[in-house]
């Protein structure tokens, strides 16, 4: 597709559409487009159904100052990701509603509850309307994204139970689990409704990780930002930040020089190792296989080490800055992560063909936890877990960042969309990684590895995408004085999670754990 | 087994330490207890300025670092003109103490 394409998507509408449009606008590979709220629904179901759009994020700025009105903003992503569609509509505060695209897009479905919790603005017609992100005793009529909330007011806590969904008959049991679990895992609540063994409902609670990033971040400096970015999700930090200073330099049309494009790119595949290992090991343990974790682990916490020599930091923090990077890659560096590399390497191809030769592993992770193709295209699910179940996208490759266009690599698709095949994808994600880390360091340029970002003008928007290990992240700030006038992050885990409870009903209990794992999804990352 | 007995003893394949009992020693560049070379410093404030979680302060002839807000970011070192402040390899600092936290580098 190319731009004059991009203007046909417009030209293509069917007339009652296009009447409805009140303005737009195409601005580099972004297709703006304002419409009246009462065709909001069908424009988007008409470019779902004709160009099988994505849905990147549902979101909500306060404006009620500048603009005398909410606005919503619907991002969508044509497919292979180079072109983006924004659609724009105003909301009344008076009226203080707008239409759900939930029936329409089935993926909408956590964006808009969080803007009813967050906004306290009403998604018309949602089929399930019930708070996701706010504590069950957060008090009524405090919606705290809206520019007025008081954030030092003391908050009254007024309980209200939550509705879980029930399943109800003879020889059913309800098992509740959570938010405290046994391990150190991060807190969230799973509901199972199950009738012996197979589980025939899971409904997950979260929420009980929300901090406010986002409004604390309307009240930082962008300099600031990329510090708290980092500690969005404590093991994607560096591809937060990543994707945070990537919005801020394009709104300040910054170039950034060439070798901190390359060392972002050796960074991201370090931080994706290292988790890749990780999640491959817990896997691995989750099917009782402990020696065969414990060699996963080895390598995890060695790449965890090297990530500590090459910047001082085992989460890779304090890397990112605004206008490139921090910390540099020497020559004798370089030739000391090659080195590693090759170790790192033959040592995982022990792990996996052990693994892999392993009847007890195979057995519990073959057509468990199936997602499927449909299903991951309904609602719309990113990185690995859409990688297995047969949807090929990769921010890397459909709309590259950093040095990634320079690479050469491959993006593996399974399409069983069982545990094995994450865990396949994810395994065969590593050798592409340790390629990519091995070429970025060859070919890595002489220069400065940072530049200087002017300010930020005001009102205007910045976008960008990244792909975490998890899958595809995004950040999307609108400019006010010096710091986000509105700053929303939406983490591959808010895509992700929804699809757990579609994965795990027909699966025993004990496989349960198994399937989260093999998702690994971020709860720090979703409750934001 | 008698492999397992022989590997344990002759302590082949083993990957842990002895930490505590051994000292661990983080690379050169490690993110540790923040330190003021107050033969370089001039207290000129930018350290201060620069720590978005306010854990710097200046006093008088004498730089605080309250070790409990420090988030370990380096951007007091990055901001430091004299190159007087620095991240050290020091990572034990737990303390019973919350006072104990609060570290003061007099420069004069």
């Amino acid at each position: 597709m190319s731009l004059s394409e991009l203007r046909e998507v417009i030209e293509d509408l069917p007339t009652e559409l296009k009447t409805s449009i009140i303005h737009w606008e195409e601005r580099g590979d972004q297709l703006t487009i304002q419409v009246g709220r009462e065709s909001l629904a069908a424009l988007i179901g008409h470019l779902h159904r004709k160009y099988q759009v994505r849905l990147l994020s549902e979101h909500v700025a306060d404006e009620r100052r500048e603009e005398g009105c909410y606005i919503l903003y619907v991002l969508l992503s044509m497919p292979k990701g180079k072109w983006m569609i924004t659609c724009v509509v105003e909301v009344d505060p008076a009226q203080g509603s707008f239409p759900s695209l939930t029936p329409e897009l089935s993926a909408a479905n956590w964006f808009e509850r969080e803007v009813q919790d967050l906004f306290g603005l009403t998604a018309e017609g949602h089929p399930d309307p019930r708070p996701l992100i706010l504590y069950d005793d957060w008090p009524t009529e405090r919606y705290p994204l809206r520019k007025d909330f008081d954030v030092a007011a003391p908050m009254p806590r007024d309980r209200s139970p939550y509705k879980f969904k029930r399943v109800e008959g003879e020889g059913v049991f309800e098992i509740p689990v959570g938010p405290v679990h046994a391990g150190v895992i991060e807190p969230g609540h799973f509901r199972f409704s199950v009738a012996g063994e197979p589980i025939i409902n899971l409904e997950l609670r979260l929420g009980y990780v929300h901090r406010g990033v986002e409004k604390l971040s309307e009240s930082l400096r962008y300099d600031r930002g990329v510090l708290l970015s980092e500690r969005i999700s404590g093991d994607n930090g560096f591809s937060h930040s990543l994707a945070y200073c990537q919005a801020v330099e394009g709104m300040a049309s910054v170039q950034v020089p060439e070798r901190a494009l390359f060392l972002r790119t050796v960074f991201s595949e370090m931080e994706r190792l290292y988790n890749h290992m990780g999640d491959m090991a817990g896997i691995v343990l989750d099917t009782a296989f402990t020696p065969g974790a414990q060699k996963a682990y080895l390598i995890r916490e060695r790449l965890m080490d090297t990530n500590e020599f090459v910047s001082g930091s085992r989460l890779l923090r304090s890397v990112n800055c605004l206008g490139g990077v921090r910390k540099d890659i020497d020559r004798m560096t370089a030739v000391r992560i090659n080195a590693f590399l090759v170790k790192a390497k033959l040592d995982f191809n022990d792990f996996k063909d052990k693994v892999l030769g392993m009847p007890s592993f195979l057995d519990r992770t073959e057509t468990t936890g199936i997602l499927s193709l449909e299903a991951a295209r309904h609602l719309m699910v990113v990185g690995p877990v859409a990688r297995a179940s047969g949807v090929d996208i990769d921010v890397r490759k459909d709309r590259p960042y950093a040095a990634f266009k320079e690479m050469s690599f491959n993006v593996p698709v399974h399409r069983e969309g069982d545990v094995q095949a994450r865990f396949m994808v994810k395994c065969e994600e590593v050798y592409e990684s340790i390629s990519i880390i091995e070429q970025a360091l060859d070919q890595i340029p002489v220069g400065p590895i940072s530049t200087i970002v002017p300010p930020v003008p005001s009102m205007v928007t910045g976008l960008s995408l990244v792909e975490s290990h998890r899958g595809e992240l995004m950040h999307w700030i609108l400019a006010g004085e010096g710091m986000p006038h509105r700053h929303k992050v939406r983490d591959a885990s808010f895509m992700n999670w929804p699809a757990l409870e579609v994965a795990v009903p027909g699966n025993i209990v004990p496989d349960f754990p198994l399937i989260n794992k093999s998702f690994n999804l971020s709860y720090a990352g979703s409750d934001l | 087994m008698l492999r397992t007995v022989r590997l344990g003893l002759r302590r082949r394949g083993v990957v842990t330490t002895s930490y505590p009992d051994v000292e661990h020693v983080p690379y050169e560049g490690f993110l540790g207890m923040t330190e003021v070379d107050t033969s370089h410093c001039d207290l000129l404030g930018k350290c201060a300025e620069a720590c978005p979680t306010g854990a710097i302060s200046l006093s008088g002839g004498s730089v605080r670092v309250d070790i409990g807000l420090c988030i370990f970011c380096a951007e007091c070192v990055r901001a430091c003109p004299r190159t007087a402040i620095r991240m050290t390899r020091v990572y034990e600092l737990a303390n019973k103490d919350r006072k104990a936290l609060e570290v003061e580098f007099f420069v004069r």
